[in-house]
């Protein structure tokens, strides 16, 4: 194949006027992304916020009433979700802002043969930056997402209940509360308003039943 | 031989004559044209004497650009670059010399006036 071949029709006004806005475009490459980068960080940084909120709304003190196995899970998906999104904001910060360093004019020339050769270069690594940071938000979306649906769902931890007791001794009284111990031969019952749990020895007892609340 | 008489033109910009005689200039080996890429950005140049004014021009447009969209966002991904200019890569071309021509409109700080069309193989 030869290379060059005879156009068959001169340039027309239309194919100049697109010459020249190709040309606008190769001229604003640089800042068009990095203006674009910006709001993409904005608008990936407020994603996370609006994730984590729903991993606060319960309030990090309730996590204490997971269980174990739970609690390991959602740690490692709240975690690993963290971590993309540092990751994720700061490549976005990075192609939004740039990284200003010396360049050294012949090593420029020779490395890309011009100066807007080289704007659309750091033009297209701010691109690449910008996509892989859309990735790396977009997975921590992912499993920030999955931490906080996971947490509404997740069981709490099983808690005894109080064993509530009324008992009838021998003079008459009654006494309701939470059996504490039975040790001794005594039984030691919590009765609500009492500063010192109620000891009753065995003796005493006559009738002992368990009730739901006293 | 070099014209520095000749005006700024203006009558027929576009003429076809140039573009002739700019492929007659890159077939006799007096112009020069190619496609050289460097750290992924390519960038067509033309260089040599101007069609009309034959003062040197050296032209070069610079074919990848990074805008708001990608070509993949729109949907165009997999357009092969040699399919979709024929295997020859149309570039249009200005004088863009650094000589007075006579009747220069203002704002335009380079060339004679005129513009033409080479086509180069894209591979």
């Amino acid at each position: 194949m030869p290379g060059f071949r005879k156009p068959a029709a001169p340039p027309s006004p239309s194919d100049i006027a697109d010459r020249d806005r190709w040309e606008a475009l190769t001229n604003s490459s640089l800042a068009t992304t990095q203006a674009a980068a910006e709001k993409w960080r904005a608008g990936l940084a407020a994603f996370v916020t609006l994730v984590m909120g729903g991993l606060l709304l319960k309030g990090p003190e309730s996590a204490n009433n997971l269980t174990t196995g739970w609690r390991a899970a959602l740690s490692i998906l709240a975690g690993v979700g963290l971590a993309a999104a540092i990751v994720g904001l700061w490549l976005a910060l990075r192609a939004a802002a740039g990284s200003p360093g010396r360049v050294h004019y012949s090593k420029m020339l020779t490395a890309y043969g011009g100066v807007r050769q080289f704007e659309i270069a750091a033009a297209a690594k701010a691109s690449e930056m910008l996509r892989w940071a859309k990735l790396a938000v977009g997975a921590a979306l992912v499993l920030l997402g999955s931490a906080a649906i996971a947490w509404w769902w997740a069981p709490e931890k099983a808690t005894d209940p109080p064993a509530m007791i009324k008992v009838a001794t021998a003079n008459d009284g009654v006494a309701c509360g939470e059996l504490l111990t039975g040790d001794n031969r005594q039984l030691s019952i919590n009765v609500e308003g009492e500063s010192e749990p109620r000891v009753i020895p065995f003796n005493d007892i006559e009738n002992v039943r368990i009730v739901a609340t006293c | 031989m070099a014209d520095q008489s000749l005006p700024y033109e203006k009558v027929a910009p576009n003429a076809y004559t140039w573009t002739e005689r700019a492929y007659d200039a890159l077939v006799a080996g007096r112009m020069s044209a190619g496609i050289r890429t460097l750290s992924n950005v390519s960038t067509a140049n033309v260089a040599g004497p101007c069609p009309r004014c034959e003062h040197p021009v050296d032209y070069s447009v610079i074919l990848d650009v990074v805008t708001g969209e990608r070509v993949g966002t729109l949907g165009q991904d997999g357009v092969d670059v040699a399919a979709a200019t024929d295997e020859y890569l149309s570039i249009v071309a200005s004088c863009r010399c650094g000589e007075e021509h006579e009747g220069r409109p203002d704002g335009v700080a380079h060339g004679c006036g005129i513009n033409f069309t080479i086509e180069i193989a894209a591979t």
